[in-house]
């Protein structure tokens, strides 16, 4: 049924092409007046705040000068560029940041879905209220307070797991943080319980705007609980968890720096090393402006190759698409 | 409808461009001063500068206390006609805040910055600017100073200071940068630090052991093993750790053993062999010697788990609770040893044989620049000076005569008692009275330089003849320590530190991050499941050292240590 | 049919004690360390130090929240949050979900360039110092309007109001347009009122996150009587990590002189400030919360 709704436009789309022409054009621009009143100060703004500082970005390829401004430098092309690829530590690093990136965007994905279908099959309203204003407050707290708690839950011998674990007869002197091989749980699994109520929001505001006569009509049919979550509310928040996917996939090269820095120890440091951690050693403050802008001008055209691939097949296969 | 996309993008990006040039070449700007003050100078006293108010920015955000306190401000210009205002900015990143500052020319009269020496990355970005035409030379202005005009005599700077900092030999003769803090005799220091490991003084009692005579990391290995075996229980009854970590937060830091470690001056870890030659502790096998010993302790469970990792707030968790038996280290002065219950253990030999106390010969902490764009540079530096003499410090140490303190037979400052009794009872509104006794040191940022406040005032620090009893256990903990004999003895030095050339290193930084990488995966060592690994561990980090150039950097260290006006400290 | 609801009905209970049982587990995990975050904000921090403090504090006190409004511009700050907050959000809101109604229509010429464009300023930007260049040429820097205007519309909030606002059916504003609404009236009478828990949602994200920004005050304002309540709080607590860090350094004297004058809270500080950042957010919650459980009225609209 909500297939229906979407595809019917892209039909109309398509004949309105092909009898496309001049005077038709103007018309609808003239036509579409009060959309584009809408729109004037977006743009506006959108010029002003980021195409403007853009401009910026060719500090990538300049040695900044304060006296000669950002045009007045001189140039010194890819050289930026080539000192990060000549690092040996570059290649650790992509991938690091590349690992938890994506772990954080793909893994991460169904928990806040599940929480939202979760939370959505509460019927007693007041109960809901409660277990959702629960949910969203960790998003408060920060990684400073969170990882403070990871850790004394995590500590050896007296930590929470340790002592779960020598209950039940175990060894419970493993110091987790140490341990490479804890170091993707920990993170992927604080990661969750920081975000899952936060971002579970915007899915849960998805569902409540599906249409019941939907539901009324499959229970009509005979559908169970789950068929109706699997047939009903999943594909009608599909185009949300696709533009979120979609968007997510832009930033796929900041892994979050807080986290990762405040999770690093001396045992995970070959696993935990990532493009913002890497920044902050290569003294970005000290006025390296050139090299910050150069690896985030890479950062931003892995993001755009990510999106526009995934964007076109979700286009293709979903229908939805960001343009 | 991508391509499309993109050659709007470009056609913008040029556009935009010309605007953002157009915008951006009026920065710097200097218009002539107006000398009508002169004029108005007369039946001024003699500290008179001129009417103007002065605005500092202060990329020291933590330090600075933005709200003045009026009375103070009105005596301020009552005798100098200065209204001065401070603000400050970055508290987050007091560097990438000046970073911005500068690079947007968005700066008032003076700005004020961290800079403990030529080495820090600061230093970069200073430099730049100055090269770039962004500051006064504030040289000739210094030159009809009161106390400022020290800094032009030739003994006065230390080395860094002199030719590090401020009068760099590629500036011929200018200054830039005006470096603070700098005392007023080589190796001053107000209190009798000692840092170190400490030892509950009960169990040391109870097994009969003298902590001063622990001087090897075998011995200090041998009393975890007593200590252990003594079954000492803390606050809480539980049983103690033999060794806990470090009272500021786990980190690996060198006394403990430092009989094993190859620190050189300042822990950088680059030192002279027996014949002279520069090494760095990569290239000798200190590492793997400290891994076995950090391995054993960690083994025989002597050390606590998390030595290297603990959260600062549950180390001191442990120290309150006496939780450990030996605190990693501390010093005598912090608040959890009030009482004295820990003593200072050894000092441990270092790799060249018994303890020697090594003192700078004199070290700065900030500095001060004027922006090109300021239209009366003289009067900053006459109100730096001022705030440099006596007068001023009086001024923003002690605070007002009659309300803060009076005068006593020699002409010292005595704190007043009201003023001493609200500092300890609600430090917060003490502080509102405005000056540095008190947690406000707005003079500081200018006028912190010849720092002798024992000749000055009579007294080391603020109030301490009237509160006679304040340090009374730290100073007892000196003594027992001996620190006035090691201090007798110590070797006051005058250099650069290791890492003070990183900045003109081709490869700097990706030496700074391989001597980091060193010093995690040496910690990564401790943890490992053998030697064996361990030694892979190590051999790795060593060999990133070599890729990043390491061999070249020690020579360019011996190339240094070769000219005085840039030798080392070790 | 009936047999079907009977074996289901069975199967209906399973699911919601596993569904009640998940919700229970993860409001625990989340509640007992904000019970201890509580505990710590109302104890005597110097108590609190040794530890064995969980879900209740031992030595009770507001010393804590004192020591806090004791900041002299806190009660500034708590002003210029809420004017931010309020104005912000409001302004953002208005004219986000305008900009993304006119992208969503598929008839309006440039649309798809126009997406691609504000979407691709996601992923570039020029750096902090072009940016801040362009703040000082607009006189925005130390100004109030800097933490309104350069926060008025975000990608993200935009696109997501935009597929939201593309899964109306047409039917509606084919009818409202038959009867003569114009793109203004259909917006604010037909699109509006549907979509309430997205304006609930985009709202509460708008809020929140002008509530929480604590960077643009400490960044680009140097006023300090023009700092919301987050940079106000976020200073102090520097404040205390600088004075751990400047005692871990131990090198300078003269500097550790003037900071033992100040006392150390720590951790029972910050705890306090936690508990004063989520507090006010707590309460405006429940009033969004409202237009969440609403729904749509799409229902009631024959297709």
């Amino acid at each position: 049924m909500n297939m229906k709704l979407s595809a019917a436009p892209m039909k109309r789309k398509s004949t309105e092409r092909a009898a496309g022409s001049r005077p038709r054009i103007w018309n609808r621009l003239i036509g579409h007046y009060q959309l584009y009143l809408m729109l004037l100060p977006c743009i506006a703004f959108f010029i002003i705040f980021s195409y403007i500082p853009m401009g910026g970005v060719v500090l990538a390829f300049k040695d900044y000068q304060f006296n000669k401004g950002i045009f007045g430098s001189p140039w010194v092309g890819f050289t930026y560029f080539e000192m990060f690829f000549e690092d040996p530590f570059s290649l650790q690093i992509i991938k690091n940041t590349i690992i938890i990136s994506l772990m954080k965007v793909f893994l991460a994905l169904p928990f806040p879905i599940l929480l939202a279908v979760m939370l959505n099959e509460i019927k007693r309203k007041r109960l809901l209220h409660v277990f959702q204003g629960i949910a969203y407050l960790p998003h408060f707290l920060s990684w400073v307070i969170v990882i403070g708690l990871v850790q004394r839950i995590l500590s050896p011998d007296t930590g929470l797991v340790n002592q779960v674990i020598s209950w039940f007869g175990g060894d419970g002197s493993t110091f987790f943080l140490m341990k490479e091989n804890a170091f993707y749980p920990v993170m992927f699994w604080s990661y969750i319980w920081k975000d899952i109520g936060w971002s579970s929001i915007i899915y849960f505001a998805a569902i409540v705007g599906i249409n019941p006569a939907l539901y009324e009509a499959a229970k009509i049919d005979g559908a169970g609980r789950f068929q109706q979550m699997w047939r009903i509310t999943l594909p009608g928040i599909r185009p949300t968890i696709m533009i979120i996917f979609i968007l997510s996939l832009g930033n796929i090269l900041s892994a979050g720096f807080d986290q990762i820095y405040l999770l690093r120890t001396p045992g995970n440091m070959n696993l935990s090393e990532i493009l913002d951690t890497y920044l902050i050693h290569m003294g970005l403050e000290s006025g390296q402006f050139g090299f910050g802008t150069a690896l985030g001008l890479m950062q931003g055209f892995i993001g755009l190759i990510l999106v526009l691939v995934v964007n076109r097949i979700s286009r293709k296969w979903f229908e939805t698409s960001l343009w | 409808m991508i391509k499309k996309s993109y050659s709007n993008l470009l056609l913008l990006l040029l556009v935009f461009g010309m605007v953002l040039t157009a915008c951006g070449g009026n920065d710097a700007q200097s218009s002539s001063n107006s000398d009508t003050d002169s004029a108005k100078k007369a039946g001024k006293p003699a500290t008179w500068i001129a009417d103007r108010t002065i605005k500092g920015l202060i990329f020291m955000g933590s330090d600075v206390t933005e709200e003045m306190n009026p009375d103070i401000m009105k005596k301020l210009k009552e005798m100098t006609g200065i209204d001065l205002q401070l603000q400050a900015v970055g508290f987050d990143d007091s560097t990438k805040a000046l970073a911005a500052g500068l690079a947007s020319g968005d700066l008032p009269d003076f700005i004020g910055y961290y800079l403990n020496d030529s080495g820090r990355p600061e230093m970069g970005l200073i430099n730049k600017a100055a090269s770039e035409d962004m500051f006064y030379d504030v040289a000739p202005m210094l030159k009809n100073t009161k106390v400022y005009s020290k800094y032009l005599e030739d003994n006065y700077l230390p080395i860094d200071t002199k030719y590090g900092v401020m009068f760099r030999p590629e500036y011929n003769g200018a200054a830039y940068s005006v470096h603070i803090n700098i005392p007023r005799e080589g190796g001053y220091g107000v209190r009798k630090y000692i840092s170190g490991p400490y030892i509950r003084k009960d169990i040391a009692d109870a097994l009969g052991v003298d902590p001063r005579k622990i001087t090897t990391s075998e011995q200090l290995y041998e009393l975890a093993e007593k200590i252990k075996a003594g079954g000492f229980k803390d606050k809480n009854g539980k049983a103690v750790f033999p060794i806990g970590p470090v009272l500021w937060g786990g980190s690996d830091r060198q006394g403990l053993y430092n009989d094993l470690v190859w620190t050189g001056f300042n822990g950088e870890g680059f030192k002279r062999d027996a014949s002279g030659k520069i090494l760095h502790e990569s290239q000798t096998d200190y590492g793997l010697k400290r891994v076995e010993f950090v391995q054993k302790l960690l083994k025989e469970g002597l050390m606590h788990p998390e030595y290297y990792t603990m959260e600062e707030t549950r180390v001191k968790e442990g120290v309150l609770n006496d939780s450990f038996a030996i605190v990693g280290e501390m010093h005598n002065y912090v608040d959890e040893d009030k009482d004295g219950r820990y003593v200072p253990l050894g000092p441990l030999n270092s790799v060249d044989g018994p303890y020697q106390m090594d003192l700078t010969y004199k070290s700065g902490y900030g500095a001060w620049s004027i922006p090109k764009s300021t239209k009366n540079p003289e009067d900053i530096v006459k109100l730096a000076d001022f705030l440099a003499t006596r007068e001023g410090k009086l001024l923003w140490n002690y605070g007002l005569e009659g309300r803060d303190y009076d005068l006593n037979s020699q002409g010292n400052p005595v704190p007043k008692k009201q003023v001493l009794d609200l500092l300890q009872k609600d430090p917060v509104s003490a502080k509102k009275l405005g000056f540095s006794g008190v947690g406000n040191g707005w003079g500081w940022f200018l006028g912190g330089i010849d720092v002798n406040d024992l000749k000055d005032f009579g007294e080391a620090t603020y109030g301490a003849n009237e509160t006679p009893d304040q340090d009374k256990v730290p100073l007892e903990l000196a003594k027992y320590w001996g620190y006035d004999e090691k201090r007798s003895q110590a070797k006051v030095k005058d250099g650069y530190s290791a890492l003070a050339f990183l900045g003109e290193f081709s490869k700097g930084n990706q030496l700074s991050m391989a001597l980091d990488k060193y010093k995690e995966s040496v910690v990564r060592a401790y943890y490992a499941k053998d030697m064996t690994e361990a030694k892979t561990i190590l051999d790795a980090a060593a060999k990133q050292l070599q890729i990043a150039g390491l061999d070249d950097y020690i020579k360019l260290l011996e190339e240094k240590s070769k000219d005085p006006k840039t030798q080392l400290l070790f | 049919m009936k047999k079907a609801s009977m074996f289901s009905a069975g199967m209906e209970k399973t699911v919601d004690v596993m569904n009640y049982g998940l919700l229970i587990l993860l409001s625990l995990s989340i509640l007992l360390p904000l019970m201890n975050v509580l505990a710590l904000a109302f104890n005597v921090g110097s108590d609190a130090a040794k530890g064995g403090i969980y879900f209740w504090p031992r030595e009770f006190t507001l010393e804590n929240f004192r020591e806090v409004f004791n900041q002299s511009n806190i009660l500034n700050g708590f002003m210029i949050s809420i004017f931010r907050t309020v104005v912000g959000t409001f302004l953002s809101v208005i004219l986000t979900s305008m900009a993304a109604y006119a992208l969503k229509s598929r008839t309006l010429p440039g649309h798809k360039q126009l997406t691609f464009l504000i979407f691709f300023t996601m992923l570039f930007s020029g750096g902090i110092i072009p940016y801040y260049i362009v703040l000082k040429n607009l006189s925005l820097t130390n100004s109030i309007w800097v933490y309104i205007i350069p926060a008025l519309y975000s990608v993200w909030n935009m696109l997501i109001m935009r597929s939201f606002f593309q899964q109306t059916p047409e039917g509606l504003e084919e009818a409202a347009r038959i009867d003569g609404c114009s793109d203004f009236g259909i917006f604010f009478r037909i699109i509006v009122p549907v979509s309430k828990p997205v304006f609930a949602t985009i709202a509460l994200f708008n809020a929140v996150e002008h509530w929480n920004d604590w960077f643009t005050g400490a960044f680009y304002v140097r006023d300090s009587n023009l700092k919301p309540l987050s940079t106000v709080l976020q200073e102090m607590l520097t404040k205390q990590q600088a004075l751990a860090d400047t005692l871990m350094k131990a090198s300078n004297p003269a500097q550790l002189q003037m900071i033992d004058k100040i006392q150390v809270t720590g951790t029972s500080l910050k705890m306090a400030t936690i508990i004063i950042v989520i507090t006010p957010i707590l309460m405006i919650y429940p009033l969004l919360q409202k237009y969440f459980a609403q729904g749509v009225m799409i229902g009631s609209i024959k297709e």
